[in-house]
């Protein structure tokens, strides 16, 4: 039996908000909201926390058990075609995540090194991880997800002597459009934290282990924005692919610490690793969730085999990773914002199940 | 991507003799997707890199939904 404490799912929710944000659409945010863009960030995390709250309320109705489980045992046609349509939105974002992390790593750290190689050598560290479990991948992101979002909350200090506060003024020079343009951008990828119900039942996932999760992560993506704001201003900012990256790359701690990047990297990676883990982890779960004559452990390699043939055949370059930023929107008003809602409204227990003794239980 | 052809192939034939090598499980229903997920994946792979290259199927999705509807 895997049991995953609220605290390592809170970290595991600061992982979604937080990890995809950092490398996909910073910089569309900062072009779109130019100096106000960190009031995007706000006006996403307002945006993006409803699918919570109705994910929370919903889940609280089947204790003990995740979505799928719920989907699969409440509505057995209709709730396994919407597990289906889950798990292909988590297998797109997982194909996305992996193309993205490999193009990272090429761009800034192994410019020489084969794209294969380097997808392979992620392929294998995910998939090890994801077939140790929910508990083992819990643990690893608990660990790595702490001390990275510290070391988030030093960044200001470290930066302190670079920024410069007129780089946020005017504010609302152009109105309110571009912090709406802005947060429409970010809005898809800090909502992906709606994973969590299907990884974990309730009380394990609740309102406020998920709450805490998300606010966690929304503060690490404004710390990161303001400092990229404030240290690079917008015109510059906007003209790198990952901002966030390049102001951490400003830091200078004496001579001997003069890359505090790669060790910054070398945090944030397991935890970006742990998260494709999870993405395999969803789809072979809610597969044998739904089918119990699947095995969850066995789907994960053929899955991540999958979603790396897939990442380089949908997505070819970074500029195929921005246009589909700009699809995301589209498809997170249907899966964060329209399904919750129809599973908030029509799932509900059964007579005979709200009588019943709740299956075993999976977290504590 | 046509070069990367055979290098693609050859790590898909890697990850399933890894697959078949840490396979404990004896339910035949899960050895036919695995094994089913990982065909589609050479099958996808062949295609992206020999029949077309050059396709950027985001890219076409988008400027036909920009027809369609307006996006931001």
């Amino acid at each position: 039996m895997e049991v995953i404490s609220r605290r390592q799912l809170m970290l595991t929710g600061t992982s979604f908000v937080l990890n995809a944000t950092l490398l996909g659409p910073l910089v569309q945010v900062i072009q779109k909201g130019g100096t106000d863009a960190w009031m995007s960030v706000l006006v996403a995390a307002l945006a993006a926390f409803l699918p919570v709250w109705m994910l929370a309320a919903t889940a609280k109705r089947f204790p003990d058990r995740d979505l799928f489980q719920a989907l699969a045992d409440r509505h057995p046609v209709a709730g396994r075609i919407i597990g289906f349509l889950y798990i292909g939105y988590f297998f797109f974002l997982l194909c996305r995540d992996y193309r993205m992390m490999v193009l990272f790593i090429n761009i800034t750290l192994l410019e020489f090194t084969p794209l294969l190689v380097v997808a392979l050598l992620i392929l294998l560290c995910a998939v090890y991880m994801a077939r140790g479990g929910l508990e083992v991948t819990a643990r690893v992101t608990e660990l790595w997800m702490f001390t990275f979002a510290v070391s988030i909350f030093l960044l200001p200090l470290l930066l302190a002597s670079e920024m410069k506060i007129h780089h946020v003024f005017p504010m609302l020079y152009d109105g309110f459009a571009p912090v709406l343009h802005g947060a429409w951008y970010l809005f898809p990828f800090v909502g992906e934290i709606i994973a969590l119900p299907f990884l974990a039942g309730f009380p394990t996932f609740g309102l406020k282990s998920g709450a805490k999760g998300f606010w966690l992560g929304i503060a690490c993506i404004f710390i990161l924005l303001a400092c990229s704001l404030l240290v690079l201003g917008a015109s510059v900012a906007s003209r790198f692919n990952f901002p966030a990256y390049e102001v951490v790359r400003l830091i200078q701690l004496t001579d001997f610490l003069d890359r505090l990047e790669l060790p910054l990297v070398a945090i944030w990676m397991p935890t970006m690793i742990a998260k494709l883990a999870f993405g395999m982890l969803i789809a072979g779960r809610g597969l044998s969730r739904m089918f119990p004559a699947l095995s969850e452990r066995e789907l994960i390699l053929p899955f991540g085999t999958l979603a790396v043939v897939c990442s380089f055949a949908l997505f070819r370059d970074l500029t195929e990773m921005l246009l589909v930023n700009r699809l995301l929107p589209f498809v997170a008003l249907v899966f964060q914002i329209g399904l919750p809602l129809v599973l908030l409204l029509a799932l509900r227990p059964g007579r005979r199940q709200t009588g019943r003794a709740p299956q075993p239980a999976r977290t504590k | 991507m046509k070069n990367d052809l055979w290098s693609g192939l050859a790590v898909i034939a890697l990850l399933f003799a890894l697959q078949v090598s840490l396979q404990r499980n004896e339910r035949p229903a899960t050895k036919w997707l695995g094994g089913g997920l990982m065909a589609l994946g050479a099958a996808l792979w062949v295609v992206f890199s020999v029949g077309i290259p050059a396709a950027k199927p985001v890219g076409l999705f988008m400027a036909w939904l920009e027809q369609l509807i307006p996006i931001p």
